[in-house]
């Protein structure tokens, strides 16, 4: 049974996210503090932890940074819609997924369900080859198809492109993408070049690139590939 | 003093050079036999045109006397002596001299006049231009063109020093082109009955009167009268950010208090009356729940971002892709709003800079309210291009449109307009206002349009430079 920690200052939230997620029969442990939080994540080592950012006692990137090393499970954080920096440091700093507050139910449900595909991933084999709708990226023969038709790409979107698709339904940052690919520090110089690249990529396997089918942007965050 | 003796060396030169071709001119005039009385006109004209073109009236005596002696000298029997042979002569050399010292005399007065008419209609200018100055320019721009004007018009340095509340001005614009000038003017700036600084010329023409006294006094009025206006400002900008900020809290206390009691209310009755409510009023009654908290989600993060947007926008501005922009706005509002989104951008990816998180926020709010003035079944159009300099953005929509009268109006705070095709609650007021911001903030500019046939089209426009795909 999939195990999820709640670490969650707000009463009704806790709640409600443990009526939710019971009915889909996750078992739920809750946190009311980040101290609790932490001893829980360490000792019940869950599959899945969602972990509001705005806690009272302990700031949400310094649970990040205590757990992250100690435990496997996918970490989705939540916040308040302002506080878009501390999102990007938190997915930065190992955070797996994020959640705005306030978020729906379909949301939450859909997040779960990417942290545990990850999971799952994690502990099995390295495919050779994944397919998502009509994308198919063959990681042996470095290929790329779509709809059987072969898509050539340059070398760099190519890297991009695998990387969105091992991580598909996750958020992946600019600076993730970035130091993957480039190596670099990000710079604005070279997000810029991210965004170039992107757009080239999206002309090469989407329908239509403004609306796109498979690569969605997360203004200001980063990148996400269809789940 | 070196100035002066350069000046008597060359009216003297001008009397002299005047004064000898005048007695050659005469010369050949008695070598023609002509009449005495000629040659007496010829030194007359001689002298009036000397004090003419000399500076001081005292040289048209010089050329007077002169003349007189040099008539005597060559033109008198006995020729080349100061003597003469008929006493008569002495009345005819009085006369020769009375008439050639009113003329000059009479000439350069003529001048003077002349002059100093000139240099009053150029102070009259000054002050004009000070003036001037002072309405349309910002203060220090005002002082900087006022000291400029004053170094020009008295042909001097001219320095301004001065503190007025918190600004320090310290300028000096040189004029005059000789190192040791000689002449210094001083006066005090006074600005409600204070003395705030202190306005200095150098300068080597002689000013008239109080001329400096004027100036400051003109300087003085003008500080004095724009700190006024200033103050004035402040104090109207502060009575209408108070009066804002009391609209705001009425808004929010009413128009908020509203939908939490339908949120109260709903769950109250759900809670208390769970087993006697049929399935279908429990539903009803839970998206009415739904309905009214999706409203104030809304309406907080609108109060939100006005707050932060009035407290002064701090731009997070990177290079973004526009389809980005609109790609994440369609997928966003593709399931929120029951109209059919159409995009209209072009297939080459336009980069420009902005921040677009605040730009996703004036889209989002122009579609919101697109989808709120249009009916059900109606389409909204997002659409960006770029026109030479100009990136521009639209969302139009096909609802009634705009009435003329009140295509500026919407874009103040707090203005809303009924709508027919929705039965959802009022809006605060807040969202075209905010876009109104953003788009300043981004150095551009958004009006409302009429869309054909019906309909309005919500422009933003935009600086662009065109950036290069990679």
């Amino acid at each position: 049974m999939i195990k999820i920690l709640i670490i969650e200052d707000d009463h009704s939230l806790r709640s409600f996210m443990r009526v939710l997620l019971s009915a889909q029969n996750y078992s739920v442990e809750e946190a009311n503090t980040g101290k609790l939080g932490i001893t829980l994540a360490l000792s019940s080592q869950p599959d899945i932890i969602i972990l509001d950012l705005g806690l009272p006692d302990i700031d949400g990137l310094t649970i990040i940074e205590q757990i992250r090393e100690h435990v496997s499970a996918s970490i989705i954080v939540v916040s308040a819609r302002d506080k878009e920096n501390d999102k990007i440091t938190a997915l930065d700093n190992g955070a797996d997924d994020y959640l705005t507050k306030p978020f729906n139910a379909q949301e939450l449900l859909a997040r779960i369900r990417v942290g545990i595909r990850h999971q799952n991933r994690r502990t099995t084999e390295a495919e050779t080859t994944i397919c998502i709708k009509d994308i198919c990226v063959d990681f042996d023969k470095h290929r790329v198809f779509n709809h059987q038709d072969e898509v050539h790409l340059t070398p760099i979107e190519y890297d991009i492109l695998s990387l969105l698709v091992k991580n598909h339904g996750k958020v992946l940052t600019h600076h993730f993408l970035l130091k993957n690919i480039w190596g670099l520090k990000s710079m604005d110089t070279d997000i810029q070049t991210l965004r170039v690249t992107m757009a080239n990529l999206r002309r090469k396997i989407e329908n239509d690139p403004a609306q796109p089918a498979y690569i969605f942007t997360e203004i200001g965050i980063g990148y996400r590939f269809l789940d | 003093m070196k100035q002066n003796f350069k000046d008597k060396i060359r009216n003297f030169g001008i009397v002299i050079g005047i004064l000898i071709i005048s007695t050659l001119v005469s010369y050949i005039f008695s070598f023609l036999k002509f009449q005495e009385a000629t040659i007496i006109i010829i030194y007359m004209l001689a002298v009036i045109f000397i004090s003419q073109i000399t500076t001081n009236y005292i040289y048209g005596f010089y050329a007077s006397v002169i003349s007189v002696l040099a008539f005597n000298f060559f033109f008198t029997h006995p020729l080349y002596t100061f003597n003469i042979s008929q006493p008569d002569y002495l009345f005819t050399f009085f006369i020769m001299f009375l008439a050639s010292f009113l003329s000059s005399s009479l000439t350069s007065r003529l001048k003077n006049e002349k002059q100093l008419s000139q240099l009053k209609t150029n102070q009259v200018l000054l002050v004009e231009a000070i003036n001037h100055s002072f309405q349309i320019y910002d203060l220090n721009s005002a002082l900087m063109s006022s000291i400029n004007l004053i170094a020009e018009n008295c042909k001097a340095d001219c320095e301004l020093t001065l503190r007025l509340n918190q600004m320090i001005f310290d300028e000096k614009v040189k004029n005059s082109n000789y190192i040791n000038s000689n002449l210094k003017y001083e006066c005090l700036i006074v600005v409600n009955k204070e003395e705030v600084g202190k306005l200095k010329l150098l300068t080597q023409t002689q000013l008239r009167d109080n001329w400096i006294f004027t100036i400051g006094e003109l300087l003085s009025q003008n500080i004095e009268r724009h700190d006024l206006v200033e103050k004035q400002n402040i104090a109207q900008f502060e009575i209408r950010e108070q009066k804002m900020r009391n609209n705001l809290l009425s808004a929010i206390s009413h128009d908020l208090r509203t939908p939490l009691a339908t949120i109260v209310g709903s769950s109250d009755t759900l809670i208390e009356n769970l087993d006697k409510l049929n399935q279908d009023v429990q539903k009803e009654l839970l998206l009415n729940i739904k309905k009214d908290s999706m409203w104030l989600i809304n309406s907080v993060e609108n109060i939100l971002s006005f707050m932060r947007v009035e407290e002064g926008i701090n731009l997070n501005v990177q290079l973004e892709s526009v389809e980005e922009l609109f790609g994440d706005i369609i997928s966003r509002m593709v399931n929120r709003v029951p109209q059919k989104l159409v995009l209209d951008i072009p297939r080459e990816p336009i980069y420009a800079k902005m921040d677009i998180q605040l730009m996703g926020k004036v889209l989002l709010n122009l579609v919101d309210n697109a989808s709120k003035y249009s009916s059900r079944d109606s389409k909204i159009i997002l659409r960006a291009f770029t026109i030479k300099n100009r990136l521009i953005y639209e969302v139009i929509d096909e609802g009634e449109g705009i009435e003329d009268s009140k295509k500026k109006l919407v874009f103040e705070r707090y203005i809303t307009t009924s709508s027919n095709y929705s039965n959802q609650r009022k809006g605060l007021g807040l969202g075209l206002a905010i876009c109104k911001s953003i788009v300043e903030a981004h150095k551009g500019r958004i009006i409302v349009k009429d869309n054909s046939p019906h309909g309005s089209v919500f422009h933003c426009e935009f600086p662009y430079e065109g950036v290069k795909n990679d």
